[in-house]
Parts: structure tokens; C-alpha cells; sequence
């Protein structure tokens, strides 16, 4: 682990949270008591308490954002050390090392080539350092496509042949994805958890460097009393518009968000599923998940897991950190904004969910915010919505029925309603303030460092890329709070959605694509510009980078996704980040190898089509079976009728997924194709090929 | 006499036993039919083909030195070995020999699928997320009906 320069301990944590709480309510009461004196129209109070209230809360939420991206901000310029994690000794790798590592890599339904030049990258990461030993890699498959499953088999034995990883690194498919990737890393905890001290728990598409493996290992054993330490990932090899405008917002205004949140969580951290280290013994004990009651989306099992399991560790007394200087964590981000929303989607959901966990026994206040906080990460786009329409319908109202400043009954004193246009203003300043501090605070941070300024290009460049991605990112701001917005409201309806697997690529999205996701949004956009201009008119201005984000969504989503616009943008040294500019030797591996694996893994084939190709294969296939979680959980009826289709027409494209899948689990049908025989013939006699049941 | 006794030579093989043959990769008939008759045959009301498997698997896990692992997992293991490096070409006659040699050993050791390590099973309870009473009627808010089961690991 590196840092910059000799840490020194910053403001007590308890200091630090008083402070950041406290001067997050005064901000708002003071935003708040600024609100009141906007309006005094007796004949709209209805208006005026939604529009405080609504305006209360969401100032709430980003004074808090505010406050810590502040304190991120001074902690990362005065390189503040916390308390209560102790630096390991500076005595070798190899005194940190003790004690055995699980590097998990939970994979569902992705690209092998990826997946597996990811894991080369990091083995031989590990291996250039000599720190090898302590570690074993694990593949933990979810994939429920069988042409996935089976590339994945074949990818494995490349792997282990290519780096000699036999024994070293290890796959394991389950037959049912139950819990999705908690069940999954609990399956792992339940069958070899013992042999493992801490697991690092990766996505399909992280890297770590071994100095940052290393480095966590080293923190676990120097705190025996932590838990779980989170290591911030970057991202990297965006290749789209959009996903270069997500990777270049995170990595110039990341560093203010993590140490800021750090900074005041402390021990009390959060966990964000992936690049991050758990003690094993610590996680079992305390994290198996119970099925929430009551039906989908807000009941059954857990679907954002991570948030909940720090929490439950967190109840135990296990601490929970962050380390945002750890460096050498990266992950990748959807390459479109509709592949983004899919995501948001599943998050959203996960998120929602949590609202039945909030209230939850034992919980520690900050384990309460942090779930608070997920929730709110969602429903603070309708709250904005609402916030919107309720402005607009106001201001609509007021144009429509001029004030009557004299009663129907007799009276000498008029009634002036008041609207104070300069106070409205003055907040409506503060609050874009507050909104772009952080990124300002960001952007001041990457110029106080020669390193980091030529990291993204220069100075020059580094500003025009500031002023892009702020104008893009206003622009796309109004399409996702649609976006959210929608999820929300369909998921407090009750619909659910899936859990599919991410789709990391960087295709591209056509107009008719796009036209069908979000040409509502540019309709709505439209209508509400005339209505708008019609009724408000006086709003047309403060509304106009709403107005034309919704108007402008359909092509700003279809465009954010041409490679070739994203190439302009990195040949004229636009949104680059340190990651572009001076690649870690890891990340120059990970492409390579990329390239490597696609090569030799061949062009995309079905299951049957590369098991009937490759008895090799096949029978790796047949001999790892038994090893897989419930592989004997048989679903007769699906056989049966797969079994029957193949025998008679004897073509796999006929079969369903479920059939494919019913296939490959069974043992005769399998013996019968190692044999040679062909699939219809396989089908029809593999029922007599019965292998021996395994020993108990 | 145990269960089985050694095939006599003018047998003929089942065909689920020269499949099971065939499935390492063997294909020259002459190979395959020298091979059934290296394989004991099963009383009358015995299984053939589980009892070939079974020798087998005995030979591999002698020969990998596995004893750790059941005949049928030595057989699986030892059989992916066996295609992978593709002896049912290069070493067709190694295949129930007490003493194959010592390249064939290697290889095959070399190619023997380790998909996991031992297990080390670690209990994973499944620990309550309930609200206390007083929140309950918050809890319950967000559920749309009652639990269909109880909670399970």
C-alpha cells in the first residue's frame, strides 16, 4: 500500500460525524427557513407545505453530500491517517501474508474471455510478487445458459494449463442460482470455508493488483477486530461515451467522495459487494441472510446483499473500513445508459428492499444510515420529480390566478400574496453551489499535484473535460431521475424485476433501440418545453438544462454509445484519466490476455455443438459434475421431455434452455455421448449407461 | 471366488462395456476388445458396466495415488486425464497395465482435474433481520403478503 506522504491522524472520528451531522442540519434549517420566506399566499398553502417539505428533505441529502465531500476534500490534502486500523509492519509481504486467501470470483452468465483474462492477469500479478502462496482462486459459477456454463468449463482448464494452476484455482457451478450472489458466496462459506482466513470477493469484471491484494491481506491480519475492508475500485476501459463520461466523473471526483465517507465512517463503513476483503469465520457466523416474508419485490430472498451483510457484521462488533489510498481496485461500468438503467433497475429493487431490513433488531446507527442512504440513492429521483412538478403546477397556478388583493367581504386591509423572487434565486444559487462543490472540490484536488494533473492529459485538457462531462452529465441527469422514478414506482407496485446478468460490451445502441427505451421522454420533454413556456414562462430558463435533457434523451443515449465519437474524444486527450495516460502493468496484462482468450477460446458455441466437438471436454465435464453444488437435483419431467425431443428429431436447436441445461446434468445421457454416439441416439439409449452412484 | 471372475477370452463384451471404452477415447476395435478382455466380468445377475468402471477406477486412484477418492470419482478424474492427453491414441495399452510407463504417469498426473479443494465445511446459520415490536408495523408496511415458508439457510 502506498502513501503519498507520512499519515497523520485526523480529527477524532466522533468530532468528525458531530461535525458533519451537525453542520448538515444547520444547512438545511438555514435553506429551510429561507424557503418560508419565498411565499405567503394564503390561497396556496397546500402548495407551499409540499414544496417545503419536498425541498427540506432533498436539501437534507445534499448538504450531507456536501459535508462529507468537505471533509474529503481536507482529509485528502492534509493526509489524514484513521484511527483504529493499524498500518501492517513494514517487515515484508510475507509476515503480512499469514494465514490462507480465497480470491472469489462469483460469474453469472458473462463473458469467459473476460472472466478468465481478468483472473490470468491477477494470478500472474500475484505470482510476479511472490505472494502466491497465500492465495487460491475460486470460480463460482451462476451461469443458468448452458453455452455459458460450458465455455466457462473449457476456459477453466485453458486457465489452469496456461499458468499452471492445478490445485491452485478451482471452479464450482451451482445447479440453482438460489440468492443469487449471496447464496452463492454462502454455498462457498458452507463447503470450504475452514480453510480460508479472509476471502476477497471480486466481480466478473474487477481487478486487483497484487500489491493491493497483498496489501488487504496485510490490514486483516494488523486488525484482528475487522471484518470486512472495502477497497474502492476505479474504472477502467471504458470504450463508449457514456461509460468514458462515467469513468472520468468517478476518478476525478471519486477520491473527494471516498475519503469523505470514509472519513466519518471509520470502523463503521459499508461494503459494496465486490474488490473488497472479508474475514471468513467473521462472515459465516454472522451474515446468512434470512428470507424476508412476504412476496417479491419486498419480501423473499435479500437481492442487494452487500449493504445488509455489513451490517450484520457490523451488529456483531466486527469493524468495517474503507481504505480509499489502497489503489490498484478497478471494475468496469455499463458501457450505455440503457445497459446503466437495466442495472439501476436490479439496484433499485435490491435497494427498495432494504426498507424491510431498515427497522431491522441490533443494527448500528450507521449501518442504518448507510441502508437509509441506498434507499434514498433512488427515491430521491422522484422526490426530485415531485419537487419539479409541484414548482412548475405552483408557478402555473400563480400565472393563471392573479392575486386578488381585496376580500369579497368588506375590509380595509388588502391581502398582498407574496412571492420573493430574490430569495427564490439566492437558494436556487446555493443549491447548484452545492451540487457542483464536490465536483469542484474534485477537479481543485486533480490540479493541486503536477502527477495528477499530466494524469489527465494537462491542465487545458483536464478543464475542458470537467466542462464536457458537467454539461453531459447535466444533460442525462433529468433522463435517469424519469428513469429511477419509473423503477420506483413500478417496484412500490409490486412488479419485480429480473436479476440477469450484466452486459459489459460496448455495443452500440441504434435509434430505433433508443426511440423505443426513452422517445417518451423526448415526447414528454417537448410537451412540458410548450407547457412550460406557455404557463411558467417565467421558469423557461432555470428548467432549460431539464427541458433539454428530456427532449434531448433519444439521441444523447444513442449517441453516448458510438465507440467512434468515444475515440474522437481520447485522440483529442478528452475525459482521459491516470489510469489511460500511464496504464498499471495489471490493466496492460488484462488486455492483452483479453485478446489472448478471445482467440483461443474460439467463436461463440452452443453447449451441445463444443461437449460433441471435444471429448476432451466432455469428459472434464462428466468428471466434475459430482463436484458441483446440487448437481443431482434432477427435474424428471424437463429430462424426460428433452430426452424425447432429442431422440426424435435429434436437434438441440428444438431444445428449451431448461432442457439444455437438464441435459447436461445427467450422467447417462452424457456416458452415452462420450461413447460416440450422436445426440438422438445418445438421448434414446443413455438411460442403461448408469454410472456408479458416488459414495456417500 | 469373489464377485467376479476374470472374462473368458471367447466372451463377448457387452456393449455398454466397450462403450464405457470407448468413452476414453479408445477406437480401434482390436484395442477395444483386448481391453474388455483385461476387465473381470461380473457374476451372471452383476452389472458389466459398473463393474468395469469400478476396476477402473480402482487403477486410476492406484495410479494417481489417490486412495483418498471413491472408485467412481477416480474414474471420472482419471478417465478426463486419459482423453486429455488423448491416451486412447498415444497409450492404448497402458490402460490396466500394473506398470505403465513412467512418461504416461506423468502426464496423466499432470492432467488430472482439480475442480476443488477437500471440503472444509463452516456453518453459516442464517441470523434474523426482524424489526423490533415497536417497529414492526413499519416492517410490515413493505410486506404485500405473508411468508409462504419459514426462514431456511
Amino acid at each position: 500500500m502506498t502513501l503519498e506522504k507520512p499519515p497523520r491522524f485526523g480529527p477524532h472520528p466522533v468530532v468528525i460525524r458531530v461535525m458533519v451531522f451537525a453542520l448538515t442540519l444547520a444547512t438545511t434549517a438555514l435553506a429551510g427557513s429561507q424557503f418560508l420566506q419565498i411565499f405567503d399566499d394564503h390561497r396556496a398553502e397546500l402548495f407551499e407545505v409540499s414544496l417545503l417539505l419536498l425541498f427540506v428533505v432533498g436539501f437534507c441529502w445534499l448538504a450531507l453530500s456536501f459535508w462529507s465531500a468537505i471533509g474529503g476534500y481536507l482529509s485528502l490534502m492534509r493526509h489524514w491517517q484513521w484511527r483504529g486500523l493499524a498500518m501492517p509492519a513494514a517487515d515484508g509481504p510475507h509476515k503480512a501474508l499469514e494465514g490462507r486467501t480465497a480470491v472469489l470470483m462469483p460469474i453469472h452468465n458473462e463473458d469467459p474471455a473476460q472472466v478468465f483474462s481478468g483472473l490470468q492477469a491477477i494470478y500472474e500479478s500475484l505470482q510476479s510478487a511472490g505472494a502466491l502462496e497465500a492465495f487460491e482462486f475460486f470460480i463460482l459459477s451462476d451461469s443458468t445458459e448452458p453455452d455459458a456454463w460450458i465455455a466457462e468449463e473449457a476456459a477453466w482448464r485453458l486457465l489452469c494449463r496456461q499458468v499452471q494452476g492445478d490445485g491452485r484455482i478451482f471452479y464450482r457451478k451451482r445447479r440453482r442460482n438460489t440468492a443469487h450472489k449471496a447464496g452463492n458466496i454462502a454455498d462457498f462459506c458452507k463447503r470450504w470455508g475452514t480453510r480460508y482466513d479472509h476471502m476477497v470477493v471480486l466481480d466478473a469484471d474487477s481487478l486487483m493488483t497484487a500489491e493491493a491484494l497483498v496489501a488487504l491481506v496485510g490490514l486483516m491480519n494488523a486488525n484482528p477486530r475487522v471484518g470486512l475492508i472495502q477497497a474502492p475500485p476505479t474504472i477502467v476501459h471504458a470504450e463508449t461515451l457514456f461509460g468514458r463520461l462515467q469513468q472520468f466523473a468517478s476518478r476525478l471526483y471519486g477520491p473527494v467522495f471516498t475519503a469523505g465517507t470514509a472519513l466519518w465512517h471509520q470502523g463503521d463503513g459499508n461494503y459494496w459487494g465486490h474488490n473488497a476483503i472479508i474475514r471468513t469465520a467473521a462472515f459465516a457466523a454472522n451474515c446468512g441472510l434470512p428470507i424476508l416474508p412476504g412476496r417479491k419485490p419486498f419480501g423473499g430472498h435479500i437481492m442487494s446483499h452487500d449493504f445488509v451483510e455489513a451490517a450484520m457484521l457490523r451488529r456483531a462488533g466486527w469493524q468495517i473500513w474503507m481504505v480509499p489510498n489502497i489503489g490498484g481496485s478497478y471494475e468496469q461500468t455499463p458501457p450505455t445508459l440503457i445497459e446503466h438503467a437495466k442495472r439501476d433497475r436490479r439496484w433499485c429493487q435490491g435497494n427498495l428492499q432494504h426498507m424491510r431490513v431498515l427497522p431491522a433488531r441490533g443494527l448500528h446507527p450507521l449501518s442504518r444510515l448507510h441502508i437509509f442512504t441506498g434507499i434514498m440513492s433512488y427515491l430521491a429521483s422522484p422526490l426530485w420529480l415531485a419537487f419539479l412538478a409541484a414548482g412548475i403546477s405552483f408557478f402555473a397556478w400563480r400565472m393563471a390566478h392573479p392575486p386578488s388583493y381585496f376580500a369579497p367581504y368588506v375590509t380595509l386591509f388588502p391581502t398582498w400574496p407574496k412571492f420573493d423572487a430574490s430569495v427564490a434565486i439566492g437558494l436556487a444559487i446555493l443549491v447548484f453551489a452545492m451540487l457542483l462543490a464536490p465536483r469542484l472540490l474534485g477537479f481543485a484536488y486533480a490540479l493541486s499535484s503536477a502527477e495528477r494533473r499530466a494524469g489527465y492529459g494537462s491542465v487545458g485538457r483536464l478543464t475542458a473535460s470537467f466542462f464536457i462531462e458537467l454539461l453531459l452529465s447535466t444533460l442525462l441527469a433529468p433522463v435517469q431521475m424519469l428513469l429511477q422514478s419509473g423503477f420506483v414506482a413500478s417496484i412500490l407496485a409490486g412488479r419485480t424485476g429480473g436479476w440477469g446478468s450484466q452486459r459489459r460490451d460496448g455495443e452500440a445502441i441504434g435509434w430505433t433501440e433508443g426511440w423505443s427505451w426513452l422517445g417518451w421522454q423526448c415526447v414528454a420533454g417537448v410537451g412540458l418545453t410548450l407547457f412550460v413556456a406557455r404557463a411558467a414562462s417565467d421558469l423557461i430558463w432555470w428548467l432549460a438544462p431539464l427541458l433539454a435533457g428530456l427532449t434531448l434523451a433519444v439521441p444523447l443515449t444513442v449517441l453516448t454509445t458510438r465507440r467512434r465519437l468515444a475515440a474522437v474524444f481520447a485522440r483529442l486527450g478528452l475525459l482521459l484519466t491516470p489510469e489511460e495516460t500511464a496504464p498499471p502493468p495489471l490493466l496492460v496484462r488484462a488486455d492483452r490476455l483479453d485478446a489472448t482468450w478471445r482467440t483461443m477460446l474460439g467463436r461463440p458455441m452452443s453447449a451441445l455443438q463444443r461437449l460433441t466437438a471435444d471429448p476432451s471436454l466432455l469428459a472434464l465435464h462428466l468428471a466434475i459434475l459430482p463436484q458441483h453444488s446440487d448437481w443431482q437435483a434432477v427435474d424428471a419431467d424437463v429430462l424426460a421431455g428433452a430426452r424425447e425431443k432429442l431422440a426424435t428429431s435429434g436437434d438441440p436447436a428444438l431444445l428449451t434452455r431448461a432442457e439444455v441445461m437438464a441435459l447436461l446434468f445427467d450422467p447417462p445421457f452424457l456416458e452415452s455421448l462420450a461413447a460416440g454416439h450422436d445426440l438422438s441416439e445418445a438421448a434414446r439409449i443413455g438411460t442403461v449407461m448408469q454410472p456408479v452412484p458416488a459414495a456417500a | 471366488m469373489d464377485a467376479v471372475s476374470v472374462m473368458r477370452q471367447d466372451r463377448q463384451p457387452a456393449p455398454p462395456v466397450l462403450d464405457l471404452l470407448r468413452s476414453l477415447g479408445v477406437s480401434d476395435a482390436n484395442t477395444l476388445y483386448a481391453l474388455a478382455a483385461r476387465l473381470p466380468t461380473p457374476a451372471a445377475d452383476g452389472d458389466p458396466t459398473r463393474a468395469a468402471r469400478v476396476i477402473l477406477g480402482e487403477w486410476f486412484a492406484r495410479l494417481l495415488s489417490r486412495t483418498d477418492l471413491d472408485a467412481e470419482q477416480a474414474f471420472l478424474l482419471g478417465r478426463a486425464a486419459f482423453v486429455a492427453i488423448d491416451g486412447g491414441n498415444r497409450y492404448p495399452g497402458a490402460l490396466m497395465t500394473e506398470e505403465p510407463s513412467n512418461e504416461f504417469r506423468v502426464e496423466l498426473h499432470r492432467n488430472v482435474p482439480l475442480p476443488s479443494p477437500a471440503a472444509a465445511p463452516m456453518a453459516m446459520p442464517v441470523r434474523p433481520l426482524d424489526a423490533p415490536g415497536i417497529l414492526a408495523p413499519v416492517a410490515a408496511l413493505f410486506r404485500s403478503a405473508r411468508a409462504k415458508g419459514a426462514n431456511v439457510a
